[in-house]
């Protein structure tokens, strides 16, 4: 009932128009769909989440296994690290943003104070067009980096020690090592990692609306907040169910293509 | 195989068949009739009072004003308790109001702000007020010119409250050290001719510019639309791509990316009372907090002229909603009868919106704030040249979103205006064309 209805009346409110308050929602057909795809702004936020969703995942496995790796060597204070780099995961998007707007303040804040240490002025981050996705892609992979590097460390803990042993005797490097033993069994981890990154960048959407509102001038409109402001701040409710819709088959298609291709690669 | 694709037809089968079903019911949409209160909590000794819910978008101090003002209500008879509700601005309150139609569970009165009450009134959602009138208490409570804004062919159906007009705010330091006079510019010329004058200026070691500009609201540039003879609309006719129009715009643009002594601000506010920029265009509803948050003396004066004046009013105002049962409409009377008779002195006090009652205009303690704190005067005095912002930002939703999209071009990428402009009201027919019989049929003359 809460799972599959809301679903289901989703579908048929993209085929209406409706404000939420108006008395009924009128069936407008295939309109909403065709007015989406006949805009030159819907593809442009479909471009930018691709970006958005790459970037954010890409990034967050790279350095987040890089993170574990080294949190897998056991240097002292390592736990204390372990607990600050996960923190973010617990901390609420309101919190995180409003830490970042500060770090970003171009007049007040940290980031003036590095630009300057070279010479040079803080970008507008979040008011300049060409800054804006780029500082919440930093925030948002911020944000995520510790819960995948304690996944890649428990995934890491869990190689049995015989088999890296077996590899040292055979006269791998560290490199080696790691191309040829470790990454290859930690592709289970890596396949959970990039379904459940994938779906949660897709969805991203508080720390957009603490720190951009989809802003400047809709550059940092992704997919989750062009559904939000479709929906409440335009009133649009079918429009914003249609692309939801095509929030919901993309997401479908992107996992089934993850299982159908990818899961071949990974090693149990 | 044969069992996934049986599972696989169910599926469509069962969606199809749900989604016709809901077609045929129409279950999707707002019923007529009375609906349910929201839910909430009365404290054990108001508990055999009749409950009133207000849901009020103000946060922060004005919060702890509204509610010491609604204190004094409850505290004032043994008939009604009134529970307020917070939400943290007008879109979060908007949202959730939208949303409590769909469930038929509704508050009982509402600060909708001047922009978001007439699709509230479009829907048919608010109660018409003028028969609440009774000889004790007439519509003369009210300031008429904010009373007839809230007025549709002679009914009543949104009440003011913390109804504000935007003021131009500037740093007194910066401009005496800069050799710039004391007084705000007469014409938004005058501001950019100054802005040139600041040129290379610092105040406390950082580089200040002249103006900040907002992103996240249009309603500066409403009122710079009407300075330049231009509007956004006329009636319902957009007219964002007129020359005038284009003129404001142009102009904003030139003092960012010409001048390079304006910019987009992240939060005018803070930029203001930290010495980044040396003025801004704000409400008169920000006096309040920037009188504490400023460590320096600053003036207010009135918005810039070009060719004409151009202060649009704004704010929020109280609505009723049509759907709650007809004893907690007559018990949110008595509230709104409260507010208007005795707390509206207070809340205009301590917040700063302007008086719009009577008993806040005649109240001694608003007098003295003002001779006291003369920005407090130039507010009220300014009214006399502010008017309703345009029909198509008032009644068209995404007219606002449409604006601050092509405004923010232009402030942080130096668009072209015109294109930009035009380009808005290409997006808007559609939006015009919705609304259109609506407003013919409950509006238009």
């Amino acid at each position: 009932m809460f799972s599959y209805w809301p679903i289901i009346e989703n579908i048929y409110l993209s085929f209406t128009t409706w404000d939420f308050i108006s008395p009924q929602a009128d069936l407008v057909g295939l309109l909403n769909y065709r007015a989406l795809f006949s805009s030159w702004a819907f593809p442009e936020v479909l471009l930018r989440t691709l970006v958005w969703v790459v970037v954010v995942v890409v990034v967050s496995l790279v350095l987040g296994l890089a993170l574990a790796l080294l949190f897998a060597q056991r240097i002292r204070g390592t736990t204390a690290v372990q607990t600050l780099a996960f923190s973010p995961h617990v901390l609420s998007g309101a919190a995180i943003a409003t830490i970042w707007l500060l770090i970003f303040d171009p007049h007040h804040g940290l980031s003036r104070m590095v630009f300057e240490a070279f010479g040079t002025s803080s970008p507008a981050w979040t008011t300049d067009d060409s800054w804006a996705l780029w500082a919440l892609i930093i925030v948002s992979i911020w944000k995520g980096l510790g819960f995948v590097a304690i996944v890649y460390l428990v995934g890491i803990q869990q190689i049995p020690a015989e088999v890296l042993e077996a590899a040292r005797i055979d006269g791998a490097g560290r490199w080696t090592q790691f191309r040829r033993v470790i990454f290859p069994l930690l592709s289970p981890t890596t396949f959970f990692l990039v379904i459940t990154q994938t779906i949660s960048a897709f969805q991203a959407f508080d720390v957009i609306a603490m720190m951009t509102g989809g802003g400047p001038a809709g550059a940092t409109t992704t997919l989750s907040w062009f559904i939000y402001d479709e929906a409440f701040s335009r009133t649009n409710v079918g429009v914003s169910s249609a692309a939801s819709m095509i929030m919901f088959v993309v997401l479908m298609a992107i996992t089934v293509l993850q299982f159908r291709f990818v899961e071949r690669r990974v090693h149990y | 195989m044969t069992g996934t694709s049986f599972s696989r037809r169910r599926l469509l089968t069962g969606v199809t068949a749900a989604a016709a079903g809901l077609a045929l019911t129409g279950c999707v949409g707002r019923r007529e009739g009375d609906y349910a209160q929201v839910s909430g909590e009365v404290p054990a000794q108001f508990a055999r009072r009749e409950r009133v819910v207000l849901w009020s978008a103000f946060t922060s101090h004005n919060a702890t004003i509204l509610q010491s003002v609604i204190d004094g209500f409850n505290a004032s008879q043994q008939d009604i308790f009134c529970e307020i509700q917070l939400f943290p601005g007008y879109p979060a309150l908007d949202s959730k109001l939208a949303a409590s139609f769909a469930l038929a569970q509704v508050p009982d009165i509402v600060t909708l702000s001047d922009v978001n009450w007439n699709r509230y009134f479009l829907a048919e959602t608010l109660e018409p007020l003028s028969g609440y009138f009774d000889a004790g208490f007439g519509p003369d409570a009210f300031h008429p010119r904010f009373l007839a804004e809230g007025t549709v062919r002679g009914q009543v159906y949104w009440l003011p409250w913390a109804r504000s007009t935007p003021l131009f705010y500037y740093n007194k330091e910066i401009f005496a050290g800069a050799g710039l006079p004391d007084r705000g510019p007469k014409t938004y010329t005058e501001l950019r001719e100054w802005g040139r004058q600041l040129k290379g200026f610092k105040y406390r070691g950082s580089p200040v510019r002249m103006r900040g500009y907002t992103g996240k609201d249009d309603w500066y540039f409403q009122g710079s639309t009407w300075a330049f003879n231009g509007s956004y609309s006329d009636g319902m006719a957009p007219r964002l791509d007129s020359e005038q129009t284009i003129a404001a715009l142009e102009f904003d643009r030139a003092f960012i990316h010409d001048d390079q002594m304006a910019y987009l601000s992240g939060d005018i506010n803070a930029d203001f009372v930290s010495g980044v920029t040396a003025t801004i265009c704000n409400s008169t509803g920000a006096l309040a907090s920037l009188l504490k948050a400023a460590k320096f003396e600053f003036g207010a004066a009135f918005l810039p002229e070009q060719d004409a004046p151009g202060v649009p009013t704004g704010g929020s105002g109280l609505a009723v909603m049509r759907n709650s049962t007809k004893a907690r409409k007559q018990a949110t009377w008595e509230l709104v009868r409260y507010l208007a008779e005795t707390g509206a002195p207070e809340w205009s006090l301590n917040t700063g919106y302007l008086p719009v009652t009577t008993s806040s205009l005649n109240s001694a303690k608003i007098k003295e704030r003002n001779t006291a704190t003369p920005a407090y005067q130039i507010a009220q005095d300014q009214l006399g040249r502010a008017r309703q912002p345009d029909v198509m930002r008032r009644y068209v939703n995404e007219a606002i979103s449409e604006l601050l999209i092509a405004l923010e071009q232009v402030y942080a990428a130096g668009a072209d205006p015109g294109e930009v402009l035009r380009e808005a009201a290409r997006k808007l027919g559609p939006a015009i064309e919705r609304v259109q019989p609506k407003y013919q049929r409950l509006v238009a003359a």
